[in-house]
């Protein structure tokens, strides 16, 4: 809709229906109203739809049941506290004491098996074997090592 | 009480308990089996050489010896128990029979001896330290030597 008075425009109108304009412009624009055909077609258009909008709304609103509403919402967060404490007594159920105990019992094992079976670290210090006993048919017989990682080594002639 | 847990406690406890398992199989086998490999080496002073596989050990024997050739013959890997004999067949009719007589603590004992044409040519008994090595060498093959490199680790 558009306005056809050149005086006011349709936002004008609107503010004074909803009244938000000042009470010297409120004025104003009463007088004009009862003078101008378009902006008084404009203003009523607003003040039904105005009407019309408030009464809905209002019986919308009257319906809801605030005590209901209130209830659910109190009963929403005292549910959530309830799953932040089920949490944390969780934590600390039975669950957590076997899980406790089992690494316990792993770390006891682990304890009792190693001191049993030492752990076969690779022994690099030292020749890499000790030579018991050498025989056969050979006419000479060197045992050395290497320089870096001690490996030994035997060395025969064939007689 | 196991139903009553939730999935992840299930899983936390299955993971130690598999963990705990990985233990077992070593505990029962440890000290009863020796991985035993023995590598046949044709050490030589001709063109300079070394084989891929045996890059680890040539660096550790041109230490003390003089060749410039190392080359791979055979290389066989085998799983012993107790006085379970592993045999393996070399060039000119020989062949190397490796026994783990004692194999326990970090050390294996293993009576080696070289044959050729069945009769004994050479013989030693060794107290190998696990996952260590030995090599013997002296029998002369194609214009070098021959080194068999014996390596031990109990299992």
């Amino acid at each position: 809709m558009k306005s056809p008075c050149k005086e006011y425009d349709k936002e004008t109108i609107s503010k004074f229906v909803d009244k938000e304009l000042s009470p010297e412009k409120n004025d104003e624009i009463k007088k004009h109203i009862q003078e101008c055909d378009g902006c008084r077609n404009i203003f009523n258009h607003y003040t039904q739809f105005s009407e019309l909008f408030e009464q809905n709304t209002v019986r919308q609103v009257d319906e809801i049941d605030t005590k209901m509403l209130r209830q659910n919402v109190l009963e929403q967060i005292k549910r959530k506290e309830v799953h932040f404490l089920k949490k944390v007594f969780d934590y600390f159920s039975p669950k957590f004491y076997l899980k406790i105990a089992s690494v316990l019992v792993i770390m006891v094992a682990g304890l009792v098996y190693f001191q049993a079976q030492p752990i076969n670290f690779i022994d690099t210090a030292g020749a890499s074997a000790i030579v018991n006993s050498v025989d056969g048919d050979v006419s000479s017989v060197m045992i050395f090592e290497t320089e870096k990682s001690k490996q030994t080594i035997i060395w025969f002639s064939e007689a | 009480m196991i139903r009553t847990l939730n999935i992840r406690s299930k899983l936390f406890v299955m993971c130690w308990i598999c963990f705990f398992a990985s233990f077992l199989p070593t505990t029962a086998i440890a000290g009863n089996a020796a991985r035993t490999n023995v590598r046949v080496i044709h050490a030589s002073q001709g063109q300079n050489f070394i084989d891929s596989e045996l890059r680890d050990l040539a660096e550790e024997l041109g230490s003390v010896f003089k060749y410039t050739s190392y080359r791979l013959i055979k290389s066989k890997t085998m799983t012993l128990s107790n006085n379970q004999q592993g045999v393996v067949n070399l060039p000119n009719k020989r062949s190397l029979i490796v026994t783990p007589i004692k194999i326990g603590g970090k050390k294996i004992k293993y009576q080696i001896n070289i044959l050729k044409s069945g009769d004994q040519i050479f013989g030693t008994q060794i107290l190998l330290k696990n996952q260590r090595s030995i090599t013997i060498g002296g029998p002369k093959f194609k214009n070098g030597y021959l080194l068999f490199n014996i390596s031990g680790a109990i299992k």
